[in-house]
This record gives structure tokens, sequence and C-alpha cells, in this order.
């Protein structure tokens, strides 16, 4: 597990991201734990990941708008916003 | 004059410390170049031709005789004994030493200044007009405005990566003083018609390489609405301007591409969102910021004074200075004065560290100890009293600081150059000496009357060739140094009429040696054609076109026809 600067203090990363393959494939959600997932896979599979146990974030790629996630935005814990 | 609180003062306080560790881990190889060179940047530090340079942060041009002293000790003890005012009112070191950078930032936190934001794709210093407070023509104190964007946008989280670099400019005053037509932001103050104070918003102006005049998103944006609407703006330039491409990341490039009205209707999408939201500013909060400024005591005074008129009545050199470097003032008995940093063999906007303390010296004898930086790359003292002006012209002549050329042909605006920067095609300085030199006739100049001359030494354009009356811009033709001219720019509605436009270029450009003729048939020609001394330069170029113009340089269209046949049958 990595860690990041949070409010001044170094604190363990949490976070897992998934990416999509190399051809756009939607990878497999794990079981739990705290885990950002590409927007594409929010969207493909919302309704099972309202029942996620962990917490979830989205990542948006630099092509992608918050449009279709706005009306979610208090089910995620962040929002990753990729620059490339 | 701001005064900082105790949040500004942490804020530089702490952003010294960092930056000290960082250079110290820097110097000592756990850091790497590409790593440095992004911390720096946010610290005003580039690497330039010869040695690093130094960007210090000036907001809106204002500062204290104390800071003036504080970058003399430190030009002369970390420098090279001056420093240089830029076109964006901050101050340049050209010559700092790398491991004394953090000593330089530690000194200027004690004067309440830094050179925070000063290079980086982050807000820049927000400039001003300078004679924002005192103007006869005021409609809201622009520094007080300045000073409330200034602290929204120091470290905003949301904007502190931006696409490019982003320069607000404020002008307070019914003349355009602060050239927001060029700008990222432009804001002019405007009353509407029952008298409520507002902001006339102009977007996606610049120079640089693809110079633009910006466009009027707003007529009238309310005040409350300024952070809002400005944050409306910026989200819309964050999400959608470029990264890829540095040389399209502006976002003049994104209006231009999207268009004004596409561009708009985003904006008013965004700020759906935003207007009335918590950064909506309230009475308090502007009445907070504006109680952070001392304020000049300033005497009750009769709005003549006998001693003037007989000065101006017999002396003529002074007479020339008042006319020119001599503003009105709203407070009766008092003015506003332009010291000159254009005297002729000295760079413009260059100032010794001795000068500057002969300038604080002054400033705390006649104008309350503060003074502005404009962004012609002059000093002004803004509240000077009527009977203290001819004693104050003799000290600023024997300083050589009364040079009476504001707004004309040698008051040039140049950027530093080939001689120090490493971006630059040619020379800019030596250029501007010799247009100083050629025009050196007092009443000449006097008689051209009102012209700007500016002068950059590559397209990124930091002498501002692009809305010069006339521009030169400094280009490299097989390593030689070459200078385009340009016509009819201008950076504002200085005076009604003629609004901020683009010059054009005339034609090929010139050797160094030629450019001194080339403008003085370019003033023939204006001198030939105005209706009355009333008419500007600017004002004939905007009646008739650049066409006579260009002919009194190259010759008509048959003469440069035949030129060019005798230059193709030569080669």
């Amino acid at each position: 597990m990595g860690t990041l600067i949070k409010e001044q203090r170094i604190v363990a990363d949490s976070w897992r991201l998934l990416e999509l393959g190399p051809k756009g494939e939607l990878p497999d959600a794990p079981a739990q734990g705290d885990v950002i997932v590409p927007l594409a896979l929010w969207l493909a599979r919302r309704d099972a990941f309202l029942a996620y146990p962990g917490k979830l974030g989205v990542w948006l790629d630099a092509n992608e708008g918050p449009e279709s996630i706005a009306a979610d935005l208090p089910r995620f814990g962040l929002i990753a916003v990729n620059f490339p | 004059m701001y005064i900082y609180d105790e949040i500004d003062q942490t804020l530089v306080d702490e952003r010294v410390a960092q930056f000290r560790d960082q250079t110290r881990r820097f110097l000592a190889g756990k850091l790497s170049e590409d790593e440095f060179r992004a911390l720096r940047l946010r610290n005003g530090l580039y690497i330039q031709r010869y040695a690093p340079m130094l960007r210090i942060a000036i907001p809106y041009g204002l500062l204290s005789t104390r800071q003036l002293r504080k970058l003399a000790h430190i030009a002369r003890r970390y420098d090279r004994g001056y420093g240089h005012f830029s076109t964006r009112q901050n101050l340049q070191l050209n010559w700092p030493k790398l491991p004394q950078v953090p000593d330089i930032l530690a000194e200027l936190a004690t004067v309440q200044m830094h050179a925070i934001q000063t290079s980086g794709n982050s807000f820049r210093n927000i400039t001003a007009d300078h004679f924002a407070g005192v103007a006869r023509d005021e409609i809201v104190d622009s520094f007080v405005w300045c000073e409330i964007l200034r602290q929204w946008s120091t470290f905003h989280p949301e904007f502190s990566y931006l696409p490019r670099k982003f320069k607000f400019a404020i002008n307070g005053a019914r003349s355009d003083r602060a050239a927001v037509a060029v700008h990222d932001i432009g804001l002019h103050a405007v009353r509407d018609a029952k008298g409520e104070i507002g902001f006339k918003v102009l977007v996606g102006g610049g120079l640089g390489r693809t110079p633009m005049i910006g466009f009027v998103i707003r007529e009238f944006l309310p005040w409350p609405h300024l952070l809002t609407y400005c944050e409306a703006i910026l989200r819309v330039y964050n999400r959608y301007g470029r990264r890829d491409n540095i040389h399209k990341a502006r976002i003049k490039i994104l209006v231009k591409e999207r268009g004004p009205e596409r561009f708009r209707e985003e904006v008013e999408a965004e700020w759906a969102h935003l207007k009335d939201g918590p950064s909506t500013l309230v009475a308090e909060e502007v009445a907070r910021v504006e109680s952070r400024f001392t304020r000049p005591g300033y005497l009750k005074l009769p709005a003549t004074d006998a001693g003037l008129d007989a000065a101006l009545g017999s002396d003529r050199g002074f007479a020339n200075w008042h006319k020119r470097n001599v503003h009105p003032h709203k407070k009766p008995g008092y003015a506003a004065v332009t010291l000159s940093l254009k005297q002729t063999g000295i760079p413009p906007g260059d100032v010794t560290a001795e000068q500057m303390e002969r300038i604080a010296d002054l400033a705390d004898r006649y104008s309350f100890g503060e003074l502005r930086v404009s962004h012609e790359q002059n000093l002004i003292l803004a509240d000077v009293q009527l009977s203290d002006l001819h004693s104050l012209w003799k000290e600023l002549r024997a300083l050589g600081f009364a040079t009476p050329n504001i707004g004309l042909l040698t008051n040039i605006i140049s950027c530093p150059g080939g001689d120090f920067c490493s971006l630059a095609n040619a020379k800019s300085i030596p250029v501007a000496e010799a247009i100083q030199q050629r025009f050196d006739d007092l009443d000449y100049l006097h008689d051209i009357g009102e012209i700007d001359v500016n002068i950059s030494g590559c397209m990124n354009a930091c002498g501002h060739h692009h809305v010069g009356h006339i521009g030169i811009l400094g280009v490299d033709k097989n390593g030689e140094e070459w200078y385009q001219i340009e016509v009819g720019g201008n950076q504002g509605e200085v005076r009604p009429g003629v609004g901020a436009s683009l010059g054009k270029v005339i034609g090929p450009s010139f050797a160094r040696a030629e450019v001194p003729d080339v403008v003085e048939k370019l003033i023939e020609c204006y001198l030939g054609r105005r209706d009355s001394d009333a008419e500007r330069f600017i004002d004939v170029v905007h009646r008739i076109g650049i066409e006579p113009f260009k002919e009194s340089v190259y010759g008509n269209a048959d003469q440069r026809a035949a030129h060019r046949r005798g230059q193709l049958a030569t080669a």
C-alpha cells in the first residue's frame, strides 16, 4: 500500500485504482476495499456498485466530462481527474 | 498600501521555508532538474541566458518606500546592483545566484513581498491602472478589487494547474490605462443606469505569438458576482483549454476555436452552478479588504498654487515636464507625477539600487511614502502637493528621472531582449536607444505629440509591440537580427475614440541600423497628414489606413514592384 500526504500528515493510501484494458475492456471489480473505477465501468455496472461494501471513487479520463455522474456525486469518496 | 494580515504573512513565510528546503535538496542532488523546475517556477525563478532570473511580485504595481529600500538592498547584496521594472509591474533581478534565492525570498517576506505565482501556469500578478485611487475619472479604486482577486487567486486549489499562465487586469477609471483588452480577463469598472457599480468583462485577449483583442463577454457584471463569474470562465478554460500544445494553451485560443458565442454559453451554463454561491462578494468582505489599505492623510488645500503658476511661467524646462509628466488628481491641491525610466541610453525599466533609495527618499518626502509601477515601466508618485512640484522636478532632474516624455515617442516600452533573455531573437534595448537618440530634440518630440512605440525582441511580445502605435519586433533571419515594423496597434481607449487594436505589419523587415530611419519616415508621413496637433498618430492611422505609411517607407506599389524585379534580376 502506498502513502500520501493528507492534511499535512503522511497516511496510508487505501485506494486501489482499476484501469481499463488496452482495448478498453472493463476490469472486474474486487469484492471489497476502497477502489477507484473508470467511468465506463461505473456506468456499466452502476446498480451492482450501489451495494459495494468499500468506498468508491470514479476516474475521469481527460476526454470525459462529469455530467453523467452529477446525480451520483454523494456516492463517491473521491473523483480522480486524469491530466495526461 | 495594503497591509498583510496574519494569513497573508503566514502563507509567505511558509513558502520561504518550503522553497529553502526544496533548493537545498536540489543542490544536494536529491531533486532532479525536472522536479526542481516545477518548484522554482512556482517561485518566480527562471533559468535565463546567463544566470537565473527572479521575478518579484509587486501586486498591482503598488510599493511602499520600505519595500523599495528592501529591493535596493537585495539588488545590491544579491545581484549586480540594479533591477528591471517589467510591463507586468513586477521587478526582475537578472543575476541572482540560485543558492541565495531562498535568502532573497526571506528578505522579501520581511516587507510583505514574495515571488509567488510570478511564473508557471498560474494566475500572474494582477495589473491595474496606475492612477488608481487618485484619478479624476475614477469609478472605483481598482487596487481594492485587485487585492480581492489576489486573495482569491493566490494558491487557488482548483486553478493551480491551469493549461497556461493567466493574466488579469483591472481598470477602475473611465480611461483605460490598464490595457484590459489584451489580457486573459480584463475588467473595466462601469456604472449602470442606476449608478450601481459593476464590471465590463473582456475575455480572450492577449499578445504573444497569437495576438488577440479580448471580446466583451458581459457588458455589466454587478460587483457581487465578480468572483463567481471569473470562476465560471476559469472552469470552462480549465476543462477545455489545451494542455498538449504550449502555443495553443492560452484562453484566447480556446475562445477563438469555440467562437465567442459558444464560449459565452458555456460560461453561463457553468455560472448557473456558481452564481450566488459561497464566493459571492458581500459589502462586508469588500470593506474588510478596503480597511487594510492605508490612506494618505491629505491636507485641505486650494485647487491652485500661485508659486506653481509662477514657476510654469518662468521655467520652460519645468513647464515641458509639467505638461507631460504631471497628471490631474481628484484631491484639490495635489497631482500625480510620473518618473520617467526612459532616459536615453538606459535600458527601459532599469533602476539601480542607489536610484531606488533616492526615489524612496523622494516618495517619503513628497508622496506619503508610496509609489506605483506602471505597465509602461515608469514609476508614479501619486500624491504630490502642487506647491512641491517645482522642487520635486529639480530633484528628479538631478537623478535623471525628469525626462519630459510621458506619452511621447521616446517613452518606449521594451522587453529586456537578446541582451538578457534566452528566448529573444534579437536585441531590443539598443534599438530603443537608437530611436531615443534620433528623436532627441524635445521641441520636435512635443510637436509629434502622443505616440506609443513598443519593442519586443521575439514573438512572445513582452514589449507589447502589437499594441504600439508603432510596434517593432525582433526576428531571426538565418541567424541574423532583423526587425519587423507594425503600425496601428493601440493598447486601449486611453482617450475616447480609438479602442484597442492590433498593429499590422507594413512589409519586409529591416536591419537594426535602419530602424530609426523607418520610424522617422513614419513620423514624417503622420505629420504631413494630420488635421491638427490634436490628431494623434494613432488617430491618423485609423482614419487613413496603413497604406500611406507603407508607401512612406517602401515607396508606392509600382516602386515596390520595380524594386522586387530589380532584386530578382540581381539574384
